[in-house]
């Protein structure tokens, strides 16, 4: 059985850049998964798309795969309509996400997907796969909520599982896996989440030398939020923004404000024009 | 697998605190809490301790550290594999710096007091810039290669950790030596805890969520003004 047959949902899409912008050459996709059609992001090629359900969350044992492929040249910002909601599971099936993230030399992607939210009794698993080859780069964005909080649930789902891998070229850069079970264990604490509510991660897979800017980004950084955001060089080439928050609005204002800095001073892009949630 | 007079004597003598591997100098992360006035107390020092033993330290270098000592004839493909795995998981720089050091130092004296086949090719691989080091890995091929049984080398490798970060806490905090032993011994439990949870997990289960702990180590490098430990 093929990748694209095990999962429910599907959408694939390969992106090229020709006479100034960046077009999608091909794309296939199984409901629900749809995208909002690609318009222009900025005058300098790079495309906005968003990822679309419009089933309105992720249900139990749901699983979904996103496969996107960027060749030289192609510019996009890809994001989703809306946050991803991921219902209970009463049966104690684990609703699946699958991400497949490829870019080539050349190109650039920012995957920047709205906050996961899983509800109550929700069981999640998401996998992301991350391919970059010398010269591209690719910028991967997480945000993890507590749960909805108006409705008073925070920590109140089974289980959270995370796995995020980057390869530069055949050099794996970065592993992350989480497994949260807040009925199993408390991360309110210490060197956990600090009494903090949200967690998110920026991932940025370049070859391009970002160190001599980290120390700089991380003092700014602090003497505007604290002590919630920080900078990390990973060994072979990119970097990790951490980030935690007390609020949703909060913690996507802090997660732009360092999209912004290493975009811009960093990897010498133009400035975001994209609407932001919390503004 | 029993524990015999031999390896226990082993055992005591490789989690020694003053075991020569430079451990003395990492707070990981615990300076930035101290100095930011989060951790001033032996209450707030235990719940760091057991956080980061918990979710950090026991289901990432616990695990890699079980399977290099159990590994069998195809032992290097596994350690290889994980010292990767582990440079790309470690994305704080002082922790991983931290790691290599700690494990390269490890395996440098050991392997100068013990016969070790497994631990000398690792050093080996090391030195000729091949594999990263990590201390993990170092302490499961030493644990392989002196046939230590593993629920005891786990729980005196964790035990080693917390008191460590409660010999940096004494110091920093202040507290007394008492309060120290007597947190030490509260830790007990957790440990025991925390070997449970990792042993007869597999490699594809390593985690680590410890994210205020890694803002602190992220802070201690680029922000903080004062520092007396390395990470």
């Amino acid at each position: 059985m093929s990748w694209a047959a095990r999962h429910h949902g599907y959408l694939s899409l390969d992106l090229v850049y020709g006479d100034g912008h960046t077009a999608i050459a091909r794309q296939r996709s199984r409901p629900p998964l749809q995208t909002f059609g690609l318009q222009d992001a900025d005058c300098h090629g790079s495309a906005y798309l968003q990822i679309v359900n419009p089933c309105g969350g992720l249900f139990e044992g749901d699983s979904t795969a996103v496969e996107v492929s960027l060749q030289r040249g192609a510019h996009l910002y890809l994001t989703t309509q809306a946050a991803t909601k991921v219902y209970p599971s009463e049966h104690g099936q684990v609703t699946r996400q699958h991400i497949r993230l490829r870019v080539a030399s050349g190109a650039i992607l920012e995957y920047f997907p709205l906050p996961l939210i899983p509800f109550a009794r929700a069981l999640y698993a998401q996998e992301i796969e991350i391919q970059v080859k010398s010269g591209g780069i690719c910028l991967v964005a997480e945000v993890l909520a507590p749960g909805r909080i108006a409705r008073g649930e925070r920590f109140a789902y089974q289980m959270v599982r995370s796995r995020v891998e980057g390869w530069m070229d055949d050099r794996l850069a970065l592993f992350e896996q989480l497994r949260l079970q807040p009925e199993q264990d408390s991360y309110a604490g210490v060197g956990m989440l600090d009494g903090q509510s949200y967690v998110a991660t920026l991932y940025v897979l370049t070859s391009q030398d970002l160190d001599p800017w980290i120390r700089g980004w991380n003092r700014h950084l602090t003497e505007q939020y604290g002590e919630c955001v920080g900078v990390t060089a990973l060994a072979h080439g990119g970097l990790v923004v951490r980030l935690l928050g007390e609020t949703g609005q909060e913690i996507l204002k802090r997660l732009h404000t360092a999209h912004c800095l290493i975009r811009q001073e960093g990897l010498g892009l133009p400035a975001l024009q994209i609407y932001q949630p919390f503004e | 697998m029993i524990l015999t007079d031999q390896a226990l004597l082993h055992l005591l003598q490789i989690t020694d605190t003053a075991f020569p591997t430079g451990a003395f100098a990492h707070s990981f992360g615990l300076e930035t809490y101290v100095a930011r006035g989060a951790v001033d107390t032996a209450a707030t020092l235990e719940a760091f301790i057991a956080n980061t033993l918990l979710h950090a330290v026991a289901p990432s270098d616990g695990l890699a550290c079980i399977a290099a000592a159990q590994a069998g004839p195809d032992w290097e493909g596994i350690v290889q594999h994980l010292d990767h795995r582990l440079t790309a998981m470690k994305t704080v720089t002082e922790f991983r710096q931290a790691s290599q050091s700690l494990g390269t130092r490890f395996l440098r004296t050991s392997t100068q007091l013990f016969a070790l086949p497994c631990a000398t090719r690792y050093l080996a691989a090391i030195d000729a810039k091949d594999l990263h080091g990590h201390m993990s890995l170092a302490y499961g091929l030493i644990c392989h290669d002196l046939a230590l049984p593993l629920p005891p080398a786990m729980s005196a490798w964790f035990r080693h950790y917390c008191a460590c970060m409660v010999s940096v806490g004494v110091r920093l905090i202040p507290l007394g030596q008492t309060a120290g032993q007597m947190l030490l011994a509260r830790l007990g439990a957790t440990i025991v805890t925390a070997v449970e949870r990792t042993l007869g997990q597999d490699i594809d289960d390593m985690t680590s969520f410890a994210p205020g702990q890694e803002l602190a180590g992220i802070i201690h490098r680029d922000v903080l003004t004062t520092r007396l430990y390395i990470s």
